[in-house]
């Protein structure tokens, strides 16, 4: 299939290799070939528009193995590009996103993010994975694809979980370097924000679980499309209305009690993995392959989690 | 009309439009007219009319009639407000003489017969208003009152000495019936364009065949154009057909109204970049990215039934046809976009209701199109499938094969595998998959030339660039009646392009305005 040939113009830019080790944290830099249902940015990558979201970047590789680690964010402004597309009820409080990341095609690795929910705000949630490319993988094109998509989630956590869960993220920053030699990957090892964790593939099978009360999410301000709701009073009014809410939802005394037990997914197929829990210790079966989902067994959405 | 305009604002430029108009046309010697129609809603589209009207006025003075009003079918489904006295403002300020309101008169008139049979034209209306995928065979009597109605005031009409009808649409009962009783009265139609700055097609009547549909001759005659007075200046033209085909490619110059953001710019360059991201893109609906992929554009379903040669009944049919052909055909995959306008086109579901037949299919995807970025499309399409689509223009500038089944603007110019019947159609769809497989190449380069070439002649050469007319996307309102008012106002008229171009399609009897002499 020669499909391709003829894409180019005579007044195309060349796209220019950028030379490793590689920190990109602009979306307009001439190494960015390509953006999928993303928006460039000037000061982060870009900002997902769609259901998936991927940057190209053309690397320099020299062929060889080499380590890249994607930040990926959460702010005020994706939850605002999120409920514009999908337009949740009013009522639906902000849930944590599930997402998977893929790199060179295949599947690298998984997060889940949730903010930290404030008296006036919220803050920023960020999740940073790292992850090997093995020798030949990033080819003499040197592109280096990276892409955000969204899983189905197992049973037990729909309804837990955000649809549309790319939507509205943030490509914070991609760094590139040769490798030294292979390592595993890595997820943020801090408090996801919400009861669910992720495991990344080559973790360790046996896991230290530390929970911590976080306040409730308020749902999340819709934009109004009324002709009337869109004007100035009205708006003040909403926003007044919202400001109330979010000190009521943080003034709640956050009591998630005790554990409710923890269920384990693969996190692309949600096929269910047998997990035992003792104590605070989390032991899955046999060495992980796959990114695995980690959740509580009943909805505790004021529990924060962090594995260690 | 439909026209959120400050009231200042629109004072001003009728005021400033009458002035010019008044000491740029030659009063009318004889009885002769110009008719014009005003009947959508968008004071772009009129402006458009108006225009081009005047400019036939300044060659042959004459009468300028205009024919308005709204009839509630079309008000409940199109207009969301469309206020007559506003169209007889305005068609007063550009020097009408008469505005009619049709409609009007339509409602009161009690069974007036044409000497036609208006009833493909009532039918296609029918379907249009009610949003339907197919023609149903017995539309509403009142719709088919309506049609008779119009055709035997348009015949009446055109018994006058009529020098042209500018119209805006072709198509159903109101625009459609207008331009039929034209053609039977051997008058001249002037199609202006709703996109780009000006924009017109013309049928003179001694072009007409009388042997298809008004834009079936058009398709003919842009074809002789093209393949006669643009083909063999190819050369010269490169340059700027590339620019032409760098612009589409990012979106820039006339977007391409189905689609816009960020999502609507291409960055691939390649086939191997092609393929990167193919890899991404083909998982994401469960394709297999080595295996051919199709992709087929569902059209706005009721848009304008039966209005140029279709090798199927109805748009829906074809569809629907397609997508049973390739529930069989499992040695490719099959990507059906739905339109992204069909909201305003389809009330029956009948996307989603296709979808979910084929659910058990699991080598058939269907999909909204705003569901991929153009970006993913292109490096998913191995084979495009339309009847009209703009992509059949679109991808095989870029070297993506289109087979069509049936015509459009364009298909006479050579880009796409325009077929005749739908055995052929089942055939070449058949050998195309099979040539996928082979690796064989579906486009050639002179139909990636051509087709970079039909860019330019849309976006450029036949693309009139003069102050009278703005760009369709100087918008809103009041930006637009500021802008034309100053070019009343403050810009001398001696060879406004809008006057020289005009004259010289008139005068060398083109089917086409062009900026230049082609």
């Amino acid at each position: 299939m020669s499909v391709g040939t003829w894409f180019r113009t005579d007044f195309d830019e060349p796209s220019v290799p950028a030379e490793l080790p590689l920190e990109l944290t602009i979306g307009m830099h001439p190494s960015v070939t390509i953006v999928d249902q993303t928006v460039r940015g000037r000061g982060i990558i870009g900002r997902v528009t769609g259901d998936f979201g991927a940057v190209a970047v053309k690397v320099a590789g020299t062929g060889g193995p080499v380590r890249v680690t994607v930040s990926i964010g959460l702010d005020e402004v994706s939850t605002r590009w999120w409920a514009d597309r999908v337009r949740p009820s009013r009522t639906t409080p902000e849930l944590p996103r599930l997402i998977a990341l893929r790199a060179q095609g295949r599947i690298r690795g998984s997060a889940v993010l949730a903010r930290r929910q404030g008296w006036r705000g919220a803050a920023s949630a960020e999740a940073v994975l790292a992850f090997d490319l093995a020798e030949g993988e990033l080819d003499g094109d040197g592109l280096l694809m990276i892409e955000l998509g969204e899983t189905p989630p197992p049973s037990w956590a729909a309804g837990r979980l955000s649809v549309r869960p790319v939507v509205g993220l943030r490509f914070n920053r991609i760094t590139v370097r040769e490798s030294t030699g292979p390592e595993p990957t890595t997820g943020s090892n801090t408090f996801t924000g919400c009861d669910f964790a992720v495991l990344q593939p080559g973790a360790s099978p046996v896991q230290r679980l530390i929970t911590q009360p976080v306040p409730a999410a308020p749902p999340l301000p819709l934009t109004p499309r009324n002709k009337l709701t869109r004007r100035r009073p009205a708006r003040a009014a909403f926003k007044a209305v919202r400001a109330a809410r979010r000190v009521a939802y943080r003034a709640m005394p956050a009591r998630p009690g005790p554990l409710s037990g923890v269920l384990a997914a693969d996190v692309m197929t949600g096929d269910p993995i047998a997990v035992e829990l003792s104590g605070d210790e989390i032991r899955l079966p046999g060495p992980i392959e796959a990114p695995v989902l980690l959740g509580a067994a009943r909805p505790q959405p004021t529990l924060a989690w962090r594995l260690r | 009309m439909w026209l959120q305009a400050n009231k200042q604002e629109w004072k001003h430029f009728l005021t400033a439009a009458e002035v010019f108009w008044q000491k740029n046309l030659p009063p009318a010697s004889d009885d002769a007219v110009i008719l014009v129609e005003a009947f959508h809603q968008d004071l772009r589209v009129t402006l458009r009319n108006l225009a081009v009207a005047n400019a036939i006025r300044r060659m042959h003075p004459s009468r300028l009639v205009v024919f308005t009003g709204v009839e509630e079918a079309w008000q409940k489904t199109l207009w969301q407000g469309f206020d007559v006295a506003l169209v007889r403002e305005l068609a007063s300020a550009y020097g009408a003489d008469e505005t009619i309101d049709v409609w009007d008169l339509v409602r009161k008139s009690s069974g007036a017969t044409p000497t036609f049979d208006t009833s493909g034209y009532v039918a296609a209306t029918d379907a249009r208003l009610a949003k339907l995928p197919r023609l149903r065979p017995q539309p509403p009597t009142e719709r088919q009152r309506y049609g008779d109605g119009l055709a035997a005031f348009y015949e009446e009409q055109f018994r006058r000495p009529v020098i042209a009808l500018v119209t805006s649409h072709v198509d159903y009962d109101q625009w459609g019936l207008a331009v039929e009783v034209a053609r039977r009265a051997g008058v001249p139609v002037v199609h202006t364009q709703q996109t780009g700055c000006l924009k017109a097609y013309a049928l003179f009547p001694e072009h007409d065949t009388h042997t298809g549909t008004f834009r079936e001759e058009l398709t003919r005659q842009i074809g002789d154009v093209f393949e006669t007075k643009l083909w063999p200046r190819r050369e010269e033209l490169r340059r700027a057909t590339e620019l032409i085909a760098w612009r589409a490619k990012v979106n820039l110059g006339r977007p391409s109204w189905w689609r816009g953001g960020a999502a609507a710019s291409v960055d691939l360059n390649n086939p191997s970049e092609r393929a990167v991201l193919r890899t991404h893109t083909a998982a994401r609906f469960g394709f297999d990215p080595e295996k051919p992929i199709v992709a087929v554009f569902n059209h706005a379903v009721s848009d304008a039934l039966g209005t140029n040669r279709e090798l199927f009944p109805s748009l829906a049919d074809w569809f629907t046809d397609t997508a049973a052909f390739a529930a069989g055909r499992d040695d490719a995959q099959w990507l059906f976009l739905d339109h992204p306008s069909q909201a305003l086109y389809d009330s029956s579901g009948f996307f989603g209701n296709l979808a979910k037949e084929h659910r058990s299919s699991r080598h058939l995807v269907f999909k909204p199109s705003a569901a991929i970025s153009k970006n993913a499309l292109w490096s998913l399409t191995d084979l495009g499938v339309t009847v009209r689509g703009s992509v059949s223009n679109e991808l095989p500038a870029y070297g993506i094969p289109v087979i069509q089944a049936g015509w459009s603007e364009w298909s006479s110019c050579g880009l796409s595998t325009v077929v005749d019947s739908t055995d052929a159609y089942f055939k070449t769809l058949d050998e195309s998959i099979t040539a996928l497989h082979d690796g064989a190449s579906l486009v050639s380069e002179e139909q990636v030339r051509r087709a970079r070439l039909w860019l330019w002649l849309y976006r450029s050469g036949a693309d009139v660039v003069t102050p009278q007319v703005p760009q369709w996307e100087v918008w809103p309102v009041n930006t637009l009646l500021k802008t034309i008012r100053a070019t009343f106002r403050h810009i001398e008229s001696d060879s406004d392009p809008l006057f020289e171009t005009v004259e010289r399609m008139w005068t060398r009897r083109e089917p086409m305005l062009t900026r230049t002499p082609l």
